[in-house]
């Protein structure tokens, strides 16, 4: 008996267990699935940061991760600072600056240009920039972050000034492009942005009172951003509402077996085109707020541009006309070649909008581009680099004459080349246009600005690639050579400077159509060119004899170009190609006058370069970054 | 005849330990051979870089865990087996530690074959079914080992 009521005592235990654990079960899973079906309102504030994205998404974080886009702005570290501070003065526009490392800290010390003594010591707070060349930010007690001057090159491996990193002319002051971080670098380089002035109010009565100041030195701040760098929600939008929906399980698997997108985060590849697009454009698009008064909005709380919102509610991006409220008025005209094509770089939005591509195609940046794939210069893959993705639209374009006949004299020459060619000025480099189209040399020339045909047949004139297309059309041999100038070697000289800086590059690439002896032809141009009033203009022409020297194999040439300093002191530049040109190889008969650019012995033509240069557009293109 | 009872309990309970032991015996060498090759399975896939596997985050962790869970328990049997002549009374112990020693790492290798980038997919649910049925063993084997020393 005793034994029976124990056995009936442990069913009964045993029973309400599970019929405790079975109803525990149920009420929690019709919990979570009526919360599954709560339509739920998107905070657009609530920034969580990349840390919380990663318990869910470790494989998007960690492809995230590894590109510059994480790395845009960093706070002062031994992990994050690439400038070599260690001690040795560089001396730039008249300072000497000394960059040093003491105590853990990063320390740019200004130094009296008589007496070599330390005059300011400013610490580096934070850095901007990872990929082609940091940046470095000072803080002070207003909340002011403060571009400091030099910047470290990380291709080149050396210190430079920033006159000589932007598009300016010789004739800079040394703190001409001073900057402050918060209302400006802190838009794009960061996510869930705040700049938060703190003293606008305070600002404006002086300014309606009369009072001339400097808005940069007045204004306080108290900036703050969600995560520093540009980080998963600067393309996902703010995930603070994504993060708690779900944590419910039966909303995930829903979520996951419907193959629906999730209305708690925005997806760039489920968004339209244009969508899309606007998502990298909202950075790679300069832009100004869409009405005058979100300026004070920015200044106070951020941009309100949320990723897969409508674009041009928020933001107008900058065009030609585009009203210049104080300074220059051709400031943006001044920005893109004459024909609208953008030719700086953070312009790919407004290029790719006047593409066929876009508009007629519905390509979209990241139908090349991977922000979780590819290599992380470029955010791109080798295929998509070369034009694979052309080929999803364009699948007979193998068989066009043009593309046939360049394929057969050519076979290294693909899609972006010809129709994505660098003519694009921006972080001391040349870039690729966004706008893609069919290469117009003519057309080109007559506007003043580089194409595909002529910056890669470097001695050609545009009339010689216009020949040259026709013939192939028509099924003919290709254009001899004219007399004429060489557009690209036009522009090097009569150009204004961003056809110069293009040219100069250009006249070098590695991709150049030139043969070796077209090259050495070219080389007291390039010398010539290293004569530029504008230092990148130097450099890049600098580059070109480089890669030139040492394609032609000529290592004392080489090693003598080294010795130019692009931004050393006008004497020491002229010494420098003082003795360049004598370790040039001694110049024979030049088989191509290049349209009379080089004497019959192969020098340049002194008269002729004059001549172009006083026709050369001289107004100041204003580049800054 | 009390007598006699308790001879032929204690030899049927010997003779069913016997039994247990040996089906876990089976199971235990059976399921360590299967996971060691799993383990040098996986080290292959590192060595051929197979993207479907490296850049899975969860897919590996899942798979790391089958390797390591199936080799554990299939341990777990092998020691139940040595032990059992100790504790005979826990022989009904030893089809929870097989079930339980199966399902815990088919869990977690099935729930990285169809995952999302989060989640595991819903066969996952094998897991904790597993590891209740290898707590009940575990909770059978203490009553026998408790019971014994009483």
């Amino acid at each position: 008996m005793p034994a029976l009521k124990s056995s009936a005592l442990r069913i009964t235990a045993w029973t309400a267990v599970v019929l405790m654990v079975l109803v525990g079960g149920v009420w929690w899973a019709w919990s979570a699935y009526a919360a599954a079906q709560q339509p739920l309102q998107r905070d657009r504030n609530a920034f969580v940061g990349s840390n919380t994205c990663l318990s869910c998404h470790a494989d998007h974080h960690a492809s995230w991760k590894r590109t510059y886009h994480r790395t845009m702005t960093q706070e002062a570290s031994g992990t994050s600072v690439q400038g070599q501070f260690d001690g040795k003065v560089v001396n730039a526009w008249g300072v000497p600056v000394r960059p040093v490392h003491r105590d853990g800290k990063y320390l740019f010390e200004y130094l009296d240009p008589s007496t070599q003594a330390v005059k300011a010591t400013v610490e580096v707070a934070r850095t901007v920039g990872s990929h082609r060349y940091q940046q470095y930010l000072s803080k002070d007690a207003d909340g002011r972050y403060a571009r400091m001057h030099l910047i470290w090159h990380i291709g080149d491996q050396r210190w430079v000034h920033y006159n000589g990193a932007f598009l300016y002319d010789d004739h800079q002051g040394f703190n001409q492009h001073a900057a402050v971080w918060n209302p400006n670098c802190i838009f794009c380089h960061n996510t869930g942005v705040n700049p938060n002035i703190t003293n606008e109010d305070a600002l404006l009565k002086r300014a309606l009172a009369g009072e001339r100041f400097n808005y940069l030195n007045a204004a306080h701040w108290d900036s703050e951003v969600a995560e520093l760098g540009i980080a998963c929600e600067s393309c996902h939008g703010a995930g603070g509402t994504h993060a708690q929906a779900n944590r419910n399980p039966l909303r995930r698997y829903a979520l996951h077996f419907s193959g629906a997108g999730d209305a708690t985060i925005t997806n760039p590849k489920r968004l339209t085109p244009q969508r899309s697009a606007e998502v990298c454009g909202q950075c790679h698009g300069q832009r100004t707020p869409a009405k005058l008064e979100m300026a004070s909005e920015w200044l106070r709380s951020g941009p309100s541009y949320r990723a897969g919102d409508v674009l041009a509610e928020h933001v107008s991006l900058v065009q030609p006309d585009t009203p210049v409220p104080a300074g220059d008025p051709d400031l943006f005209r001044l920005r893109f070649w004459k024909d609208g094509t953008p030719r700086l770089s953070a312009y790919e939005m407004q290029g790719l909008l006047q593409s066929d591509c876009y508009t007629r195609g519905g390509a979209t940046c990241i139908g090349c581009h991977e922000a979780h794939g590819g290599t992380p210069t470029g955010m791109i893959t080798e295929d998509n680099r070369t034009g694979a993705s052309c080929i999803g639209c364009h699948k007979d374009a193998a068989a066009l004459p043009a593309h046939a006949a360049h394929a057969k004299a050519s076979p290294t020459t693909n899609c972006v080349d010809c129709h994505m060619p660098k003519m694009v000025y921006g972080v001391m480099e040349i870039h690729r246009t966004h706008r893609i189209r069919a290469p117009a040399p003519l057309a080109a020339a007559s506007n003043k600005q580089p194409d595909a045909c002529t910056t890669c047949h470097g001695n050609r004139s545009g009339q010689w690639a216009a020949d040259a297309v026709s013939a192939w059309r028509r099924g003919a041999v290709a254009a001899t050579a004219t007399a004429s100038i060489p557009e690209n070697l036009r522009q090097l000289f009569e150009g204004d400077p961003v056809q110069r800086a293009v040219a100069a590059k250009l006249a070098g690439s590695d991709k150049s159509a030139l043969t070796n002896a077209e090259r050495a032809a070219q080389l007291p141009l390039l010398f010539a060119a290293m004569e530029d009033g504008y230092p990148a203009v130097r450099r890049f022409a600098q580059q070109s004899a480089r890669v030139s020297a040492d394609r032609l194999a000529l290592p004392q040439l080489a090693k003598a170009l080294q010795g130019f300093d692009f931004i050393g002191a006008g004497t020491a530049r002229a010494t420098a190609l003082q003795a360049i040109r004598s370790a040039a190889p001694a110049t024979k008969t030049a088989s191509d006058a290049l349209g009379g650019l080089l004497n019959a012995d192969g020098s340049a033509n002194a008269a002729l370069l004059s001549s172009l240069r006083a026709q050369a557009d001289t107004t100041a293109i204003n580049i800054g970054e | 005849m009390a007598r006699s009872n308790l001879k032929s309990s204690v030899v049927g309970s010997a003779a069913t330990a016997e039994i247990a032991a040996q089906k876990s015996l089976r199971y235990g060498f059976t399921a360590l051979l299967l996971f060691v090759a799993g383990g040098l399975t996986l080290e292959f896939l590192h060595l051929i870089k197979a993207p479907w596997y490296l850049e899975s985050h969860l897919r590996r962790e899942l798979w790391v865990l089958a390797h390591a869970h199936g080799a554990l328990l299939a341990l777990f049997n092998l020691i139940y087996a040595a032990l059992l002549p100790r504790i005979v009374s826990a022989a009904s112990a030893g089809a929870w530690l097989r079930w339980g020693a199966a399902l815990v790492p088919a869990g977690f290798f099935l729930g990285g074959i169809g995952n999302s980038e989060g989640d595991p997919s819903l066969l996952i649910a094998l897991t904790p079914i597993g590891a209740l049925a290898v707590l009940i063993a575990l909770a059978l084997c203490v009553k026998a080992a408790w019971r014994k020393s009483a």
